[in-house]
C-alpha cells in the first residue's frame, strides 16, 4: 500500500487551495523579492535562489485571477523537468499525506484539460492538485531561463 | 404508447419571472446549494464546482446561460445534476416551482430567444419554455 502514499504542499492563491506533489517542490521561500523585473506579462521578474537567479511567475495572471502578488508573501521553487522557476503564493498551509486514489476532477467544465487532475480533500474541503507542466509550457520558461543567460 | 399518453415528468422551475422545463428522467438528484468552489480556468457559464456524494459536480449556471441575468444567492439556489455527455453536470437553478407531467401532444415546436429551447407547453395558464439541457451546455444539435 506504500506505494498509493503521496506526499504534497498545499498553498492559497486568491481564496482557493492548490496542491503541488513534493517530488515537483524545492524549497519553500519566504520573500519573492525581484532582482529585476520580467519583461513579459507571464514573468514577474527573477528572484534569487541559491546563488543564481529564477524566474519568477506570475500565477494568478496564468491561472486568470487579478494579479495583486505581495512580494514578501513567499513563493514557492518548483522543478518541472529540466527547468526550475518559482511562483509566488498567498499562503503556504503545509503538507499532506494523501493516500490512494484521489478524486478526479471534471474537466468538462475547464478552458484547458488537465491543468488540475486531482481534488484532495482536507478537513472536508476541496484542494485542487496543480499540474504545472500543463500550466506553464516549457519552450515558454526555456526562454526565461536562455533570456537570463544571454543577460548575464 | 403509454409513455405518449402519460407524458413524461418535467422539473419546472424560474428564472427571471420565466418558466422552463427540463425532464426529470436524466436527472440525478436536485439538492440545495450551500457553498460553490470556484474554479480557475473555467468554461463560460460554469460557477465552480460542488461536492456530493465524493464526486465533484460541475455547477453550470443556467440562468446565466439563458441570457437571464437573475443570479440568485447561491444558499437560495438549487442543482439539477444530470449525467450529460459522459459527465454529471450540475444545473444551477434559482427556483423551482413544480414538478409536472406533461403530455407529449401538449408540447409545441417553437422559436425561441433562449439557447436549448425548442419547443413550449402551457401549463396551469403560464407558458413554459421546454429546455434540452444537453443543447444548452454542449451547444449541441438535438433531435
Amino acid at each position: 500500500m506504500s506505494e498509493d502514499k503521496d506526499l504534497i504542499l498545499i498553498f492559497s492563491i486568491s481564496g482557493c487551495k492548490y496542491a503541488i506533489g513534493l517530488r515537483d517542490l524545492i524549497e519553500v521561500k519566504e520573500s519573492s523579492a525581484l532582482l529585476s523585473k520580467g519583461d513579459d506579462e507571464g514573468s514577474l521578474g527573477r528572484i534569487a535562489f541559491r546563488g543564481d537567479s529564477i524566474p519568477l511567475l506570475d500565477i494568478k495572471k496564468r491561472l486568470g485571477l487579478p494579479s495583486d502578488v505581495v512580494h514578501d508573501a513567499g513563493s514557492v521553487v518548483v522543478r518541472v523537468g529540466e527547468a526550475v522557476f518559482a511562483f509566488p503564493v498567498d499562503m503556504v498551509e503545509g503538507v499532506m499525506e494523501v493516500y490512494g486514489k484521489q478524486m478526479p476532477f471534471p474537466d468538462v467544465m475547464l478552458e484547458e484539460k488537465g491543468v488540475f487532475p486531482f481534488i484532495y480533500m482536507r478537513e472536508g474541503k476541496f484542494v485542487f492538485s496543480l499540474n504545472l507542466a500543463a500550466l506553464f509550457d516549457s519552450d515558454y520558461i526555456a526562454h526565461l531561463n536562455v533570456h537570463k543567460k544571454e543577460g548575464e | 404508447m403509454k409513455e405518449a399518453l402519460e407524458g413524461k415528468q418535467y422539473l419546472i422551475f424560474k428564472v427571471s419571472g420565466r418558466l422552463f422545463a427540463v425532464s426529470i428522467g436524466n436527472i440525478e438528484r436536485i439538492i440545495p446549494v450551500d457553498f460553490v468552489y470556484k474554479v480557475p480556468l473555467s468554461k463560460p457559464y460554469f460557477d465552480g464546482l460542488v461536492g456530493m456524494d465524493k464526486r465533484a459536480i460541475p455547477v453550470f449556471n443556467v440562468g446565466d446561460a439563458l441570457g437571464l441575468k437573475a443570479v440568485p444567492e447561491v444558499g437560495d439556489s438549487f442543482l439539477a445534476v444530470e449525467h450529460l455527455q459522459g459527465a454529471d453536470i450540475g444545473l444551477l437553478i434559482p427556483e423551482v416551482v413544480a414538478v409536472a407531467r406533461i403530455a407529449s401532444r401538449e408540447i409545441l415546436d417553437c422559436e425561441s430567444p433562449y439557447p436549448g429551447v425548442g419547443q413550449k407547453v402551457l401549463w396551469n395558464g403560464n407558458e413554459v419554455n421546454i429546455l434540452l439541457a444537453e443543447q444548452l451546455v454542449f451547444g449541441l444539435e438535438c433531435d
